[in-house]
């Protein structure tokens, strides 16, 4: 006979009480566990939302930036390289340069391999009083693109303009009753009219074309152009200012500005979204760690009480058991059992109490864990297994002393 | 000289008011003496056998049991020395009432290691007749089994000195008489008891007869 044995029969007979008691610890234990499995799954599900999130951004970026990519490679990228110290209010308003650049920078372009610009069109505008027909037109001189000598020749984009010949506008044929082979003036010399656009709606319907040799001639400028249109510049919109800063090295004296402007407004929408995007991904990261911190906070103050409530209890049980057990302890002292055998006696039962529940709390936990798919963790375990057994003695502590003090005399003459 | 007492007082203070409920009290039991005390309920017998079983510091006086006196004996001494010396028998039996006929027995060793303890409760289960009961509990027994039970436990460590307070209280003339007989049994070994009771029956059994009143001992 030992104490060991004595616990154990004593367990078995009083089943209820020590299971109540059980049960509560495992309630407990399987608080605590829960509480921090379900942090665990918060962080767990916070890390995938993110990453979720985070691909999501990813592929609309991408879509967004092949999007752009494809309007690019069907429009082209139209570039319009003018004098540098052209005012560019005045160029936007006119739609050409007041200001000239030798013709020879065209050459010197398509000679520089710069390859991210398929062809370069010379050309110079001006607005200008048709003195024979007394109206405003836009005279444009053209010689055809000058193919970029580092790419591939391809087909001419654009027709030139035959010598002596003149291509009108809709609105300049239309209103003057000419057709394709008319013979027109314009400033006292003789041209043909070698073609006639349809109506585009554009200031193309009141623009004239000759060959540029002739519109140097024509406005008394010689060797000059005033713009030179890069075409087809089949590029990834990030690299317009690569494209920039070639054309600067070439040419200093000249500035690069973009035709098409819907692409650019395009782009910056792309970024807007990005940016969007990242601050939304940052929203939602900043919501969950507010949420985490109010569940922990929540944890910090129901785990306590729980903890407290359950020392309680299984506090007062001790009392109950050692209230229920005072003949007994009264005879083992009169057996010549020492007070701390009788000590020893109740705590050992505290901790089988601690034990049990400790185990079963935990088990309720991997279980949670595992519904939750949440791995338990070894210091979750430990914790579980630890808190249980020392939560018990604590709390049977102060009736198992109170046992020891219990005067056998004082049982044994009531009995 | 087995068992002792010299000028033994026992003081209560309730309400202001000093009771002795043992007043100056001297006795010796020799080995082998059954010595009996009688008297009326409230005289001091059950407090007299606790003076006696080490578990009541006395007012005054002095208890030696063996030649040691246990209250000189530090509390753990003292367990130690009343798990060797004394067995205590009660009207009640005060069994464990989770423990079997068996495991009441043996359970007189948890105090010290007693190893044959086992073989030790089987031959005192033959005994007294309780082999058929090693595995009942003490609610499952008749009062005479239980008393018998109680008996054969405060004899498992083979005392020097038995205490028996009542133990004939619960029982009809049959199972007292196997209880008596079983005292005298064990003070014909060599034992020494102390008898305390209001039983007239216990004296027929008894080499020497005290009385008891208001505290005070005298011989019959
Ligand atoms: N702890 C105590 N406090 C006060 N009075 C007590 C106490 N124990 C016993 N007494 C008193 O001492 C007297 C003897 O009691 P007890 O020894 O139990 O008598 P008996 O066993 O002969 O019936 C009684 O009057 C009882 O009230
Ligand atoms: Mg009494």
């Amino acid at each position: 006979m030992n104490i060991l044995h004595l616990t154990t029969r004593e367990i078995a007979h009083r089943k209820l009480s020590f299971g109540i008691g059980v049960l509560s610890i495992a309630i407990a234990v399987g608080a605590l566990m829960g509480s921090l499995i379900l942090l665990k799954a918060h962080d767990q599900r916070t890390a995938t939302i993110l990453r979720e999130k985070e691909e999501a951004l990813v592929q609309n970026t991408k879509a967004l930036d092949d999007d752009v990519r494809r309007a690019m490679l069907k429009l082209g990228f139209n570039l319009v390289i003018i004098p540098k110290d052209q005012n560019l209010g005045d160029w936007y308003a006119d739609d050409y340069a007041a200001k000239s650049m030798p013709e020879e920078y065209v050459t010197r372009l398509a000679e520089s391999g710069i390859v991210t610009v398929r062809h370069f069109l010379p050309s110079l505008q001006q607005r200008i009083t048709w003195p024979e027909k007394k109206r405003t037109i836009i005279l444009v001189g053209t010689r055809g693109e000058v193919p970029n000598l580092h790419k591939n020749l391809v087909k001419p984009l654009v027709q030139p303009v035959p010598a002596g010949t003149i291509v009108l506008g809709y609105e300049l044929h239309n209103s003057m009753g000419l057709k394709e082979g008319d013979e027109v003036t314009l400033m006292g010399r003789q041209l043909a009219v070698h073609q006639c656009y349809d109506e585009r709606g554009t200031k193309d319907d009141i623009t004239a074309w000759i060959s540029l040799p002739e519109a140097q001639e024509l406005l008394d400028k010689k060797g000059k152009i005033n713009a030179i249109l890069a075409l087809q510049c089949n590029c990834p919109g990030s690299e317009i200012h690569n494209i920039r800063r070639e054309i600067a090295k070439t040419l200093p004296d000249t500035k690069v500005v973009e035709r098409a402007s819907k692409l650019v407004a395009r782009e910056e929408a792309r970024y807007r979204v990005k940016a969007e995007g990242r601050a939304a991904l940052q929203r939602e990261i900043d919501g969950r760690n507010t949420l985490r911190q109010e569940r922990e906070q929540l944890t910090a103050l129901l785990i306590p009480i729980i903890m407290i409530a359950c020392a309680a209890w299984v506090g007062f049980l001790a009392f109950g058991n050692v209230r229920d057990r005072e003949a007994e302890i009264g005879i083992l002292r009169s057996l010549g059992v020492g007070s701390m055998k009788i000590f020893a006696i109740f705590l050992l039962r505290a901790a089988a109490m601690g034990v049990a529940g400790g185990a079963l709390g935990l088990l309720a936990g991997l279980a949670l864990g595992q519904k939750m798919a949440v791995d338990s963790d070894a210091p979750m375990i430990l914790l579980a297994l630890l808190v249980a057994p020392i939560l018990s003695l604590v709390a049977s502590w102060i009736p198992a002393l109170i046992a020891t003090q219990q005067d056998p005399a004082e049982i044994l003459r009531k009995e | 000289m087995t068992l002792k007492l010299e000028n033994v007082t026992k003081s209560y203070r309730k309400a202001g008011v000093d009771i002795d409920a043992v007043d100056t009290v001297s006795l010796s039991i020799q080995p082998g003496e059954f010595a009996s005390v009688t008297g009326a309920s409230g005289c001091g017998k059950t407090t007299l056998l606790l003076l006696v079983g080490g578990l009541l510091h006395p007012s005054s006086g002095t208890v030696s049991i063996c030649d040691i006196e246990p209250y000189g004996l530090s509390s753990n001494k003292r367990a130690r020395f009343r798990a060797e010396h004394i067995g205590f028998v009660f009207q009640q039996f005060c069994l464990i009432p989770y423990l079997d006929v068996r495991e009441n027995i043996v359970s007189a060793a948890l105090a010290a290691r007693h190893p044959n303890a086992e073989l030790r409760a089987e031959e005192l289960m033959e005994q007294f007749n309780l082999s058929d009961r090693a595995k009942h509990l003490a609610e499952e027994l008749s009062t005479g089994e239980r008393q018998r039970t109680a008996l054969a436990r405060a004899m498992l460590n083979k005392p020097k000195v038995l205490l028996a307070d009542e133990p004939t209280g619960n029982l009809d003339d049959a199972n007292a008489e196997v209880v008596l007989k079983a005292l005298a049994g064990f003070a014909g070994n060599g034992g020494s008891v102390l008898l305390v009771t209001h039983d007239a029956r216990a004296a027929g059994y008894a080499d020497t007869t005290h009385r008891m009143q208001g505290g005070k001992l005298s011989v019959d």
